[in-house]
């Protein structure tokens, strides 16, 4: 059958259900046959995409810089009071306090500093996240079989004492997830991490409601592009971006404060060693990271999340910007390499021990329950295991991921030649996770580990899954203890 | 041919990455798998970059890329049953091409800015809801009290006239 004319009512129909994600798999089918058979069909549709991709970019721009004017309108009230105070005569007033008054006016005028509290509507803010994604209409995935995990135990008592710490300085521990960011404007970028940081935080152990984020308003409308998978605290999130958009930050107590930096922006580039950001910097049992494969792999990893790709000599062109964010994710892995993380012990069983687990998981009791009987059977663990936060080894059944101030423990089902054999056994048990870090890529095989940070961890859920480098073996993996953290 | 260095990356590529997600868009539905895609193409559009022949125009060289690492997406393989094939992609990316020589991107985005101030207020709130705050067209329908279909017409007319609108401002010729 000839392909219908591209402004025919068939093909702008089918176009139209496209467009606006309402079209069936058959209708997508005839779509792409159209297109194919057709050079006016194909063009259409190009057409009819390429603006359908501007008109959402240009209102989404246009709604934030609304938004930047509405919230800048807002910010003279503040300074009202002051207006209301009783103005002396002008002759009576000396002249270097007018001097004073007209540069503090000048300041004022000059840098206007918007306070982002309270945040825009969370539905304007969750959709530049890169996942969860709505569920495609044309292929919705099946749901997973894997319950919820139960949440371990907690360490701590249950009312925590306010923390000695400031809020910021709470603020440079606490995990939000990973970031995505397209061309978005500084205003919305720190808006969009607020957003984070309440979706994860908890009023009782962090005061946001004091906390006081401001950006110049020659900076609002910067626009930022941030990718990246590597876990962050806010407070170093904050510093990425703002250094991404030429601004320097200074926090203290329960404020942070963007200043415009004074360099010309866009930032130059410059010619930099990627491998210097690691110099002087150890593992955890003293080995330079320099030579720490892992490391340097996640530091590549990084630098690329932020357009920087190094030429064969190790260099790369960077600006002070991209150099400042890199240097944010790094101190974030060193971050998590100091904190005190748990350790895994792993019996591998003949398949008829196996112990009863619902989805390939055991809860805190049925774990200690295992490890009494293993302790009775004069059994030992087959291996010791401590998986690292700071860079992720794919040769580790597990890995932890940085979530709040918490960790979580998923499988490591990382698709790699080192470990061609955790692939298809996991997804027995749950659900395959490609990349760990991915906003809501573990959840469903995750547990909380509430109290890693405070240097003690309670037993709880177990793992258990086919052990494949033997016939008829499973390998149970119990938390046993917390490492404590390098002195 | 000499071999175009680094520095000269980004001048190029920043001129075209939006339209380069958009073709990956018309071909991946999925939102998370699109910017997945993107970021991949991105890096290898890095690392190929110089064996780019500055001869051709760069976004043709980006989207030959993003076909060969659409198709490499095994997402795309598993859950699309209709997922499109080389050829359909290489006919999108023809008509991209086209569409591309009309007027570049940044000619259209401005002209569309303009005929974004003539909208209606109610129009510019529909087009906020369903680009914006990415609501599906049944959220759209409840929030503005009216049905499903009046939301659908609602939302085609108006891109409907924005992109003639855009067209006029650019002295296109109106399809």
């Amino acid at each position: 059958m000839m392909p219908p004319p591209a402004d025919s009512l068939a093909f702008q129909t089918v176009l139209e259900h496209w467009l606006e994600e309402t079209a069936t798999a058959e209708e997508e089918a005839q779509l792409w046959q159209w297109v194919s058979e057709s050079a006016e069909c194909a063009r259409e549709f190009a057409a009819a995409t390429r603006f359908q991709g501007m008109l959402a970019e240009v209102i989404k721009a246009r709604d934030v810089e609304e938004e930047a004017r509405r919230v800048l309108a807002l910010a003279p009230r503040e300074r009202e009071p002051t207006r209301a105070l009783p103005r002396p005569a002008p002759q009576a007033q000396p002249h270097p306090f007018r001097l004073v008054a007209l540069a503090a006016a000048l300041a004022l005028l000059g840098v206007v500093t918007v306070l982002l509290w309270p945040t825009p509507p969370a539905a304007s803010i969750t959709e530049h996240r890169a996942a969860p994604a709505p569920a495609s209409t044309a292929a919705p995935g099946p749901p997973s079989p894997v319950p919820p995990a139960p949440a371990l135990e907690l360490a701590g008592p249950p009312n925590p004492k306010p923390s000695p710490m400031s809020l910021v300085e709470q603020l440079d521990g606490f995990f939000i997830g990973p970031l995505s960011m397209e061309a978005m404007p500084l205003g919305q970028a720190m808006a969009l991490l607020r957003q984070l940081l309440e979706e994860k935080a908890n009023e009782s152990t962090l005061p946001l409601t004091a906390l006081h984020v401001t950006v110049p308003a020659g900076a609002m409308g910067r626009r930022v592009t941030f990718h990246t998978q590597t876990p962050l605290p806010f407070l170093k999130a904050v510093r990425a971006i703002a250094a991404l958009a030429g601004c320097d930050v200074q926090a203290q107590e329960q404020t942070i404060a963007l200043i415009l930096h004074p360099s010309v922006f866009p930032l130059a580039v410059e010619k930099k060693k990627i491998t210097d950001l690691l110099a002087g910097r150890l593992t955890r049992d003293g080995t330079p990271l320099r030579e720490d494969r892992l490391r340097l792999q996640a530091l590549l990893s990084d630098a690329a999340s932020l357009g920087i790709v190094p030429a064969q000599d190790g260099t790369a062109l960077v600006s002070s910007g991209q150099w400042a964010a890199l240097l944010q994710l790094t101190d974030s892995r060193d971050y998590l390499n100091s904190l005190p993380l748990p350790t895994f012990a792993v019996y591998r069983l003949p398949a008829h021990l196996a112990p009863s687990a619902e989805a390939g998981m055991l809860t805190p009791e049925q774990a200690d329950d295992f490890l009494n009987q293993m302790n009775g059977l004069g059994r030992t663990p087959d291996e010791i295991i401590s998986p690292r936060a700071d860079a992720q080894d794919p040769s580790e059944p597990l890995v932890l991921i940085p979530d709040g101030d918490d960790f979580r423990i998923a499988l490591n089902t990382t698709d790699t030649p080192e470990n061609p054999t955790m692939n298809l056994p996991m997804n027995a048990v749950g659900p395959e996770v490609k990349d760990p870090y991915a906003i809501g890529g573990s959840d469903k095989i995750t547990n909380s580990l509430n109290g890693a940070g405070a240097g003690t961890l309670s037993l709880g859920n177990a793992f258990v899954l086919p052990d494949l480098s033997l016939p008829n073996t499973i390998q149970v993996i119990v938390p046993v203890q917390t490492n404590s953290p390098p002195p | 041919m000499s071999a175009p260095s680094h520095d000269q990356f980004l001048p190029l590529f920043l001129p075209v990455q939006s339209d380069l997600r958009a073709f990956i868009g018309a071909a991946v539905r999925d939102p998370a798998a699109r910017d997945d895609i993107f970021q991949e193409v991105a890096v290898v559009l890095w690392k190929k970059f110089e064996a780019y022949d500055p001869s051709r125009p760069f976004g043709a060289w980006a989207r030959g890329i993003a076909i060969r690492k659409i198709l490499e997406d095994r997402r795309l393989r598993e859950k699309s049953p209709t997922a499109c094939t080389a050829e359909q992609l290489e006919a999108l990316a023809a008509g991209f091409a086209a569409d591309e020589a009309e007027a570049p991107w940044q000619d259209r985005e401005k002209a569309l800015n303009r005929c974004l101030d003539q909208l209606p207020s109610r129009s510019a709130r529909l087009l906020r809801e369903r680009y914006h705050q990415n609501h599906s067209i049944d959220q759209i329908a409840e929030n503005e009290g009216m049905s499903l279909d009046a939301i659908y017409q609602s939302l085609s007319r108006l891109r409907r006239q924005l992109r003639e609108c855009v067209q006029r401002r650019l002295g296109l010729a109106i399809d």
